[in-house]
């Protein structure tokens, strides 16, 4: 029952999305610069800027892990060196 | 590992691992690095909207407004650099167990870093006596706010370089404190090159 209602509730707030997607379109517009956009130059540097905002913190995120495992693999070999001894 | 999977006690438990853990690596420069990630992020969401503005004013630097003292800041960026360079040495003393070797190229670091700080607020007095604000252009508002925030991060990073030589002179300078103002520093340093390429450039 609860299953039904909570079904019910997402399908009116899509219908609902909907409904103001299509009928006031302008308060609907997910993007807040995209009209802005009206030179080349700019639009290169949106194209531009979400590239770097986006491969950025992967990036980061990739150095920082790979560095992590290797300090870590040494750390096991040092120790694992240790206690042959 | 000490233990075996699977095995189990006489009351149908398995035992607590009690192996002692080492330390891959401390938590003050974990906690700083993850820090300084952050801020790089910040640092990359105001890059990239100074970016943005930049490409889509007609002209750039606004006509009527001040120019940046690109001569002068170029010279201030190589004092910071300067400092970087002195930070490396003191790390290679560091890793030596020479202390007493590091205590000059820190002293360096820290006065190549306030005088970096000081020329800055100067221009900065300079700038503002000449009309440039912070509600004078977007011009202005970005350029006190990106280089604004380098600053109090580069105060930040002094503060933590003049703790870090204090306590080395007393001699309990951890591993863990000095790596943590190292990144700091670093970062710091690092980022000024890009700062002023992109806002002075």
């Amino acid at each position: 029952m609860m299953g039904m209602r909570k079904l019910a509730c997402a399908v009116m707030l899509l219908c609902s999305a909907l409904l103001v997607l299509f009928v006031v379109p302008s308060w609907a517009e997910a993007c807040a610069v995209c009209g802005s956009v009206q030179t080349e130059s700019t639009r290169k540097a949106f194209v531009g800027t979400t590239a770097f905002m986006t491969f950025l913190p992967i990036g980061m995120l990739f150095l920082v892990v790979g560095w992590y495992i290797r300090r870590t693999l040494e750390k096991e070999e040092q120790e694992g060196r240790f206690g042959d001894r | 590992m000490s233990m075996v999977a699977g095995s189990q006690g006489p009351d149908g438990l398995e035992p607590i691992d009690r192996t002692v853990r080492k330390q891959v690596v401390p938590h003050g420069v974990l906690g700083m690095l993850l820090f300084v990630l952050t801020e790089i992020m910040l640092f990359a969401g105001m890059i990239s909207a100074f970016t943005i503005a930049k490409a889509s004013a007609p002209i750039w630097p606004p006509p009527g407004q001040p120019r940046l003292p690109v001569e002068a800041t170029a010279l201030n960026s190589v004092v910071l650099l300067a400092s970087g360079v002195a930070l490396i040495l003191a790390h290679r003393a560091f890793h030596k167990g020479n202390r007493s070797a590091m205590l000059r190229p820190m002293w360096v670091a820290l006065a190549l870093g306030s005088i970096f700080v000081v020329v800055q607020g100067y221009e900065w007095v300079r700038l503002l006596g000449e009309g440039l604000t912070l509600f004078s252009s977007t011009y202005g508002a970005f350029f006190y706010l990106i280089v604004g925030v380098h600053a109090v991060h580069a105060f930040g990073a002094i503060g933590l370089l003049a703790m870090a030589t204090t306590r080395l002179q007393n001699g309990y300078l951890t591993p863990g404190f000095f790596g943590a103002t190292e990144i700091f520093w670093f970062f710091v340093v690092g980022v000024w090159p890009i700062v002023y390429g992109v806002v002075y450039l």
